[in-house]
């Protein structure tokens, strides 16, 4: 079908038509992006933290209290960790509104993505704690470490490497979350290539979009691997 | 002192009851290296985390120098475990520290000052000859000097008591002497009570002064060393001093072959001398009547209840009829003479 072939170049075209951009949208939208993306960071990183340790702990401890504390919160995670982002946001919207009392914005977008986020991280963060050595828990303990001691002198240093690669693909993925999240109306980058690169029909508006969360990525990644490379002298 | 009295401990679990040690009564005094000997499952480790307080007996009592363990609260074994310090198979080195941080962290849990931290933690990594490696990771250090990291580190609070757990069964025969001489040094200096559990004879027969032999959570002998080794009595302990007799074979025979390398000419002759011949100078006489030279590789004498067994290894030299004709002189003698080794 010869008729669509100048069809499609104009397409092409129209990815490079950086004219109809607005870069102070563009800038905007980046803004948003990256504010939604490091303050899930860090909640999730301090919630699953908390919630790996959690984990850890209740399985190790073999009382009734302890099983049933890992079973409930082995179960919610499990759930939350399963369920489908994009139906993970409409479901907490009710949950958003009486939070924030909005349901567009960057911080709207928060809720889904620290719930979606933190349980899977809290997997990660347990997976590691168990590849601590037993023999060096067993040594701290032997000269009188406390729980708390263990735990932060000998869990969280020594599984730093895993700690920082988890949080590291963890933010990556929520990266991706958070251009879901615009396009409920969280803002952000994805938001902005739904709007105005895909209901404008502005192609040069989804292509820079791209390539900026193709950066934030890549970045993200790069510290994350630099960071885990120098830490880990095992 | 260390009393232990009428300890059982039994473990269990959804599969069952399991009696890892039954009824152990023992006394381990101060400045001994005492140790125990025992095969897999024996109920070694279990007993020396008895010893820390890391766990407790379901039955009996364990007192470390007139404080009972089960009286104390968990703040108060914790404190006390800070006294008694470890050493392990597998080092147990946090990786992510250097030499000098691991050495520091139980001053740490002991809450000492940075300063004192460091001062202290210094001092021991001179006495464990490591100071061009204070700032080395774990995963940079052979095993030996992980071990010495590792004795460095549980000798950091200033311990009453060192417990050590296979500390050199992950380490070859060399490295093995260095720690336990290391040890030996430990105990005479610092005079620290050592108690150690190993599955190997010669690790006892080389610095324990006492031992105990752990068969199915029990001991089945307790004794001196020496007096162990001379009569050993239970089966068990038969056949732990058998096996460590064999590495005494063992290392000869590479001692032969290293000697055979450099005097390939020499036949090698083992002499068994019994109760009165002890006193002959036989190995005078053969060199002086045939002109042969001799050199002594080994020499021992056991004593049994009866008699003395002298065992003397020499190397013959000398051309072939020489050594053919001291041979025939030796049996002379009223010696048993086996001839190891033939001149290459
Ligand atoms: N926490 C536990 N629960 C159940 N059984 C245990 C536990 N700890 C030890 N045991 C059992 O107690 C017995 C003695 O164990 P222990 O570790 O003291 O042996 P050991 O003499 O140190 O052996 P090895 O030389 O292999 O280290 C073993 O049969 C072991 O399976
Ligand atoms: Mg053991």
């Amino acid at each position: 079908m010869p008729s669509k072939l100048p069809v499609l170049g104009s397409v092409f075209s129209d990815y490079f038509d950086f004219s109809t951009v607005s870069w102070i949208k563009v800038w905007e939208a980046t803004k948003e992006t990256l504010y939604m993306t490091s303050l899930s960071v860090a909640s999730v990183f301090f919630l699953g933290l908390l919630l790996g340790l959690l984990l850890y702990e209740t399985q190790k401890n073999d009382s009734v209290g302890a099983l049933i504390l890992y079973k409930v919160v082995a179960f919610l995670v499990n759930i939350f960790r399963s369920i489908p982002f994009i139906i993970l946001i409409v479901l907490l919207i009710p949950f958003t509104k009486t939070l924030l009392g909005k349901i567009t914005g960057p911080e709207a977008g928060l809720p889904a993505l620290i719930f979606s986020a933190a349980p899977f991280y809290a997997r990660l963060v347990e997976s590691g704690f168990r590849e601590v050595d037993r023999g060096v828990v067993e040594a701290a303990e032997s000269m009188g470490a406390s729980k708390w001691e263990v735990i932060t002198k000998v869990y969280i240093p020594e599984s730093l490497p895993n700690i920082i690669s988890g949080i590291t693909v963890t933010a990556i993925s929520l990266v991706g979350y958070t251009a879901m999240a615009g396009v409920i109306g969280a803002g952000g980058l994805g938001n902005l290539a739904y709007l105005e690169g895909f209901q404008r029909s502005r192609p040069a508006v989804t292509l820079i979009s791209t390539v900026i969360i193709l950066i934030i990525v890549f970045t993200i990644q790069f510290i994350g691997d630099t960071g885990v490379r120098k830490i880990d002298k095992r | 002192m260390i009393v232990l009295e009428g300890i059982k401990k039994t473990y269990e679990n959804k599969k069952g009851r399991f009696e890892a040690l039954k009824t152990i009564d023992l006394t381990i005094k101060k400045g001994e290296i005492f140790g125990f000997v025992g095969y897999s499952g024996a109920g070694k480790s279990t007993l020396l985390r008895l010893i820390n307080g890391l766990e407790l007996p379901s039955q009996g009592t364990v007192t470390i120098d007139n404080k009972e363990l089960s009286d104390l609260s968990k703040r108060a074994i914790r404190k006390e475990r800070q006294s008694i310090g470890m050493i392990f198979q597998h080092f147990n080195l946090l990786w992510s520290r250097t030499v000098l941080e691991n050495i520091m962290f139980p001053l740490e849990i002991a809450n000492v000052t940075k300063e004192k931290r460091i001062k202290k933690a210094k001092e021991l990594i001179e006495l464990v000859g490591l100071s061009d490696k204070e700032n080395a990771y774990p995963s940079q250090l052979s095993g030996g000097e992980k071990q010495r990291v590792g004795i460095a580190r549980a000798l950091a609070n200033d311990p009453k008591v060192l417990l050590s757990d296979e500390a050199t069964s992950a380490l070859d025969p060399q490295t093995t002497d260095e720690v336990l001489k290391l040890l030996e040094k430990i105990n005479k200096e610092l005079n620290v009570t050592i108690i150690l559990i190993t599955h190997e004879m010669e690790v006892v027969r080389k610095i324990c002064h006492r031992v105990a032999v752990m068969d199915s959570g029990e001991i089945v002998e307790e004794g001196p060393v020496l007096d162990v080794f001379k009569q050993p009595k239970h089966m068990v302990t038969k056949r732990f001093v058998k096996q460590d007799r064999k590495m005494d074979k063992k290392e000869m025979q590479e001692a032969m072959e290293e000697l055979q390398v450099l005097y390939p000419e020499g036949d090698m002759v083992q002499i068994l001398f019994q109760g009165s011949s002890v006193n002959l100078p036989i190995i005078t006489e053969v060199s002086r009547e045939t002109g042969v030279d001799i050199n002594i590789i080994q020499g021992s004498i056991q004593s049994t209840h009866e008699v003395s067994v002298g065992t003397l290894v020499v190397q013959v030299l000398g051309a072939r009829e020489k050594r053919q004709k001291a041979l025939e002189l030796f049996r002379s003698y009223p010696v048993e003479v086996e001839v190891l080794l033939n001149a290459k």
